[in-house]
């Protein structure tokens, strides 16, 4: 056995392996390299008659040629393999055929707002409260301050469920309290405040009712957002600087806000928010009015056994339409609810 | 309300203009809707003039030639096409270079020949200066507008806010509320027009007297009896007035009645004195079967819930409301009866309600009016009466007295600081309640006792001071600040973060959502609920009777949504609603979360690669992926077969956890009566408000394998209608009992179901693969091979047919 029958034997070695192209193929061709009777094996065998003097030359180079091929095989494998797997592929995509379930998923644009909205107000530390629809005349209006015989109450004004029905989902307050449909979200200061102590931070996203006849601007049906902070000493200095949060954050760093004083029953002072900023189409640059707030009325806070001289808070509440509107620039409420999937998907 | 810049002019000295009087109102917390500018913009070349000579137009019949002096030297020739172009009629000139609006454009007055005659100007009629729209002729000016005056110097003019009062603020309701909250604010004195003090004189000689049914109707009624008066046109000044906030001037006596309500806010009534019979008034209920023709023309049937002033035989006004004909003041009235009263703010706002019939005077009596203001605009009403109309003051008769109670509220400055949230100081604060008429006794060092005005009928606590305060102050004095706010110990309701993560898994999924109104219709509730449930989603008082009822479930109007979008020609899309529903449980009714999704089952559409028809199946899968998304599981499914929501055989349900589940083909029928044509396919969840209350417990680990699982497969023929989860449940019992707790039985899935050649009819195969494994050690085949044949043996020994 020679070195130069060695190097032979890795030169054929090399040149079988470049050419197998499969599995089986490699394994034939292996078996005639390195198999019981493989060629390299046979040599190897051979290193016994080779005299003493030569061994130590002839054993080296054996190692090598034996690595070297070990290593071509090796490469041939991972190479036959991906082969394969490419193969179970198939041909050559083309990407430009279109895709066969076009996903194309929209959250409303009414939810759109109530997240943007919720999660301005998480980052505050406001946390969900949900309002039920069906409430009662007390929780809607008693508590609320509302004089006993303030028009919103009115049969003309408000949903009313037939006397004496009984509801499961939210307990009246007593017999004689009546059901109605929610006129306000406002519902929901009155429910968290009774079953949780101050401090109370909430946010109450919910759906309200007024007997209004549908047009462009109103809607019997819409949705209204909540909020309230009653805890110590709270001021209306930091009623201020919660609004002007929330105006930068949902209309940017540029936006103005003005309050300007009005009326809620369940507020006092009570005030309209109104708003300015140079980006919003024809809204730009002009004061429109966005919600009505103020600090909750000692009145409320009796109402649910907290004592007004020992807390204070505030309160706010906003029509989630009107933000979507003017947000998004639709001009009549009733698209809201048709759900034309041109308009979902718009505004998706 | 309209707001007359000229009205409040005439009783309060200021030089803002009508832009700083909408400000400073608004910023006194009256909203102002909407201003109106009346007369016309100022222009130097619209001038006064006045036709001296007219001839005829040498080459045009129809035109003349006028010269008109318009104050220069000499007078200007203008051809014009009037036929009122008469000597001496003084007219509007529009001068060489004078700009006037035709439609949206401008266009230029120039000096031109007109068919060959020169001609300097134009004459004008209304509608040519933006004033009106008559084209009859040349507007005539009066007599004595001076010559060469621009014409908006000579025409009134004025400009109106429509202001919107809150309900909490009745003392605004006329001119001189506003007039005392501007005086405040601009620290200027305002004077109140007052007549001489009348104090009750009751002769009796003639008029009978009051009589109050009921006093809690009306607490107080006053009645002042002049004769003589002479019914005619009121003066300019007033009538302007009267126009500016558009009404119609009608008389002199009519006109002070309107001036007086919109002026200081309370209602006035004359009534012709001869018209009363018996001479008395009578405030009292009406009877039922009484009439009353009012001055709208409209003949009002009356009943007991109506207060009416009557005379000994009849109603004659609808109390507070609206005045009727039979006692109204016309050309031939010489005596007036003029009553000044106060009535019930409840009683009157529910009639104006019922009787769907408003006016200026309900509109200040049910929102309230000053108790002590009703003598003193009498008394100004009867001076002017006296002044305008002549006349003799013979008989004043009152009938109860003023429901006021002084109050008074101890104030301090601590509170009001600490209500703010920043300084203000004591005279600061003084000065602002003092503006604001409230009469503040001083009881330490930043202490009072704060007096109420009569009219400031929202003050009742001292927390209505802070307003007061900041309303001087103007609310731009609130300092800016960042939000500080401490870290809030509480979280989201768990229905609102479950359906929210929900809502966009569905928007991840491909659906759109969907917002539908709450009110439904009865037809679909009677047909959905039952006819007995659905009478308690009745609304008393719908609008109309396709949104009478509380929704039953989301599924029909998203149904609408799927034919609006098809009607449209949007291409198919599934959509889904979260969204409170109602169900009857127990003879209650309950409100219910809801999320429902729809979509149209129909089969592919042509498309380069095959996609799957949906099924109950993929509603099933979508439905259970959801609930694992907010960590809910349920119990097995049972077929939905009375449901009239789901198509029975091809729907079911599961229940679990606060929630019922149901999904499957909508029933045929809903859909056609939802207005749609095809076969649509839904989920319904339908969650328990409280569901998520609780929060669910922190998840932890338990240890699992290392060693691989050995799998063995059973294939078993069953009758047609055996189910596969009655199948697998006895699989999974049996093999539990077969490995006696030697191992694991990992799990026993269904993963073949056939039917066909080699199965006979009526029957199909199942085949469970069942997963075993040990925590402890690798099974060998032969341990597994004995649990799987006593397994075998248990199947058959239950009546279960192997295959193979």
């Amino acid at each position: 056995m020679l070195p130069e029958d060695l190097d032979h034997i890795l030169k054929e070695a090399q040149n079988g392996f470049a050419r197998v192209s499969s599995r089986p193929e490699w394994e034939v061709f292996k078996a005639t390299v390195m198999g019981p009777k493989g060629r390299l094996t046979v040599a190897s065998k051979g290193l016994a008659d080779v005299p003493k003097v030569e061994k130590p030359a002839i054993g080296k180079k054996l190692n090598e040629i034996k690595k070297a091929v070990e290593a071509c095989s090796d490469e041939a494998l991972k190479r036959v393999e991906s082969l394969a797997a490419l193969a179970t592929l198939g041909s050559a995509i083309d990407p430009t055929l279109p895709s066969p379930v076009i996903i194309t998923g929209s959250r409303h644009p009414i939810s759109q707002v109530f997240d943007r909205v919720v999660d301005i107000f998480a980052r505050a530390g406001f946390t969900v409260r949900l309002p039920t629809e069906l409430e009662t005349e007390w929780y809607c209006f008693d508590a609320l301050n509302s004089p006993a015989n303030h028009p919103s109450r009115d049969m003309q004004d408000t949903y009313y469920m037939p006397f004496g029905l009984s509801v499961g989902s939210a307990p009246a307050h007593d017999e004689k309290d009546r059901y109605l449909l929610g006129t306000q979200t406002s519902t929901a200061q009155i429910r968290t405040m009774l079953k949780e102590k101050p401090p109370v931070r909430i946010l109450a996203p919910g759906r309200c009712f007024r007997r209004d006849d549908a047009d462009a601007g109103h809607s019997s049906n819409f949705h209204q957002i909540e909020g309230l902070y009653v805890d110590r000493d709270v001021s209306l200095r930091d009623f201020k600087s919660c609004l002007d949060y929330f105006i930068r954050e949902l209309f940017g760093p540029q936006a103005k806000t003005r309050l300007r004083p009005s009326y809620f029953s369940f507020v006092e002072p009570g005030f309209e928010l109104d708003v300015m900023t140079p980006n919003l189409g024809r809204l730009s640059n002009r004061w429109f009015e966005l919600m009505g707030c103020g600090m909750v009325h000692p009145a409320v806070l009796e109402n649910v056994g907290i004592d007004p001289d020992g807390f204070s808070g505030y309160a706010f509440g906003m029509g989630v339409e009107r933000i979507a509107m003017i947000l998004q620039g639709v001009d009549d409420i009733r698209y809201y609810y048709q759900n034309d999937t041109r308009l979902l998907k718009q505004l998706a | 309300m309209k707001i007359s810049y000229q009205w409040l002019k005439r009783f309060l000295d200021f030089k803002q203009s009508p832009e700083e009087v909408a400000d400073a109102v608004t910023r006194l917390g009256l909203e102002v809707e909407e201003i109106q500018k009346l007369g016309i913009a100022p222009n130097p070349l619209l001038v006064v003039g006045e036709i001296l000579s007219r001839d005829r137009h040498p080459n045009a019949d129809k035109l003349s030639v006028c010269k008109v002096n318009v104050g220069q030297k000499e007078p200007l020739q203008i051809v014009c096409g009037a036929p009122n172009c008469n000597p001496s009629n003084r007219v509007p000139v529009a001068l060489v270079g004078c700009k006037l609006l035709d439609g949206d454009k401008f266009f230029e007055i120039k000096a031109a020949k007109l068919r060959g005659v020169e001609s300097q100007g134009m004459l004008c009629a209304e509608d040519e200066i933006g004033l009106g729209k008559s084209h009859e002729g040349l507007m005539l000016l009066a007599d004595n507008a001076r010559i060469g005056a621009p014409l908006h110097e000579v025409l009134p003019s004025d400009t109106v806010f429509e202001i919107k009062a809150t309900p909490n603020r009745p003392d605004a309701l006329s001119h001189w509320g506003i007039i005392r909250d501007l005086a405040a604010k601009w620290g200027v004195k305002a004077r109140r027009p007052a007549g001489p003090s009348i104090k009750e004189t009751r002769s009796l000689a003639d008029f009978k007297g009051i009589s109050v049914e009921n006093s809690a109707d009306c607490p107080h009624y006053c009645a002042y009896l002049i004769k003589g008066v002479k019914v005619g046109p009121s003066p300019e000044w007033l009538q302007e007035l009267i126009k500016s906030v558009g009404l119609r001037p009608i008389s002199n006596i009519v006109d002070i009645t309107n001036f007086i309500c919109l002026g200081f806010g309370q209602p006035l009534h004359a009534f012709d004195y001869k018209k009363i019979e018996g001479h008395q008034i009578r405030v009292r209920r009406a009877a039922v079967g009484e009439k009353l023709a009012t001055l709208d023309g409209k003949l009002r049937q009356l009943d007991g819930d109506v207060l009416v002033i009557a005379d000994a035989v009849k109603p004659l006004v609808i109390a507070g409301i609206m005045g009727g004909s039979n006692s109204e003041v016309d050309g031939a009235t010489t005596d007036i009866l003029l009553e000044s009263a106060q009535f019930n703010q409840t009683l009157i706002r529910k009639t104006s309600r019922r009787l769907i019939l408003g006016s200026d005077s309900s509109y200040r009596y049910e929102r309230g009016i000053d108790p002590l203001g009703l003598q003193l605009s009498a008394e100004l009403a009867v001076k002017m009466i006296l002044d305008l109309a002549g006349g003799k003051l013979l008989d004043v008769c009152v009938a109860g007295s003023a429901p006021y109670r002084p109050l008074s509220l101890d104030l301090t400055r601590e509170f009001i600081v600490k209500q703010l949230g920043f300084d203000v100081s004591g005279e600061k604060i003084v000065r602002a309640l003092t503006a604001f008429g409230f009469v503040l006794k001083k009881k330490g060092r930043d202490s009072w006792q704060v007096g109420v005005p009569s009219f400031r009928l929202d003050v009742s606590r001292p927390v209505d001071l802070v307003e007061e305060v900041l309303r001087f102050e103007g609310v731009d004095s609130i300092p800016e600040a960042p939000l500080v706010l401490p870290a809030n110990e509480s979280k989201d309701a768990g229905l609102y973060a479950a359906v929210r993560k929900i809502s966009h898994a569905l928007v991840a999924q491909g659906y759109n959502e969907c917002v539908h109104y709450t009110m439904r219709g009865k037809s679909e509730t009677e047909r959905l609920a039952g006819e007995t449930s659905a009478r308690l989603h009745a609304i008393e008082n719908p609008l109309s009777a396709d949104m009478a009822y509380l929704r039953y479930s989301l599924v029909p109007g998203l149904i609408g949504a799927l034919e609006l979008n098809r009607s449209r020609g949007n291409a198919p899309a599934p959509l889904f609603e979260a969204g409170r529903v109602f169900r009857v449980v127990d003879g209650k009714l309950n409100e219910f979360q809801s999320i429902s999704f729809v979509e149209v089952i129909s089969p592919a559409a042509q498309a380069w690669r095959k996609m799957p028809i949906p099924d109950f199946f993929s509603a099933k899968s979508r439905v259970e992926g959801l609930l694992r998304l907010v960590h809910l599981g349920l119990a097995p499914w049972a077929r939905l077969d009375g449901d009239a929501l789901f198509q029975p055989m091809h729907s079911a349900t599961a229940r679990g956890n606060g929630m019922s589940i149901s999904a499957g083909v909508v029933n045929l029928e809903i859909v056609k009566q939802s207005g749609f044509d095809g076969i649509v396919l839904a989920g319904e969840m339908l969650i328990e408000i409280g569901a998520f209350d609780k929060e669910s417990p922190q998840k932890r680990y338990s240890a699992f394998s290392t060693f691989p699982p050995t799998r063995r497969d059973v294939a078993m023929v069953v009758d047609g209608g055996t189910s596969a989860g009655k199948v697998v449940g006895d699989v999974r019992k049996l093999a539990l009992e077969a490995v006696a707790k030697k191992f694991d039985l990992e799990s026993a899935e269904l993963f073949d179901l056939y039917q066909g050649q080699g199965i006979p009819e009526g029957h199909k195969s199942m085949a469970i693969a069942l997963t075993f494994r040990s925590i402890e050690r690798t099974l060998t085949d032969e341990e597994v091979n004995v649990v799987f044949g006593t397994l075998l043996a248990k199947l058959r020994e239950a009546g279960y047919n192997i295959r193979g």
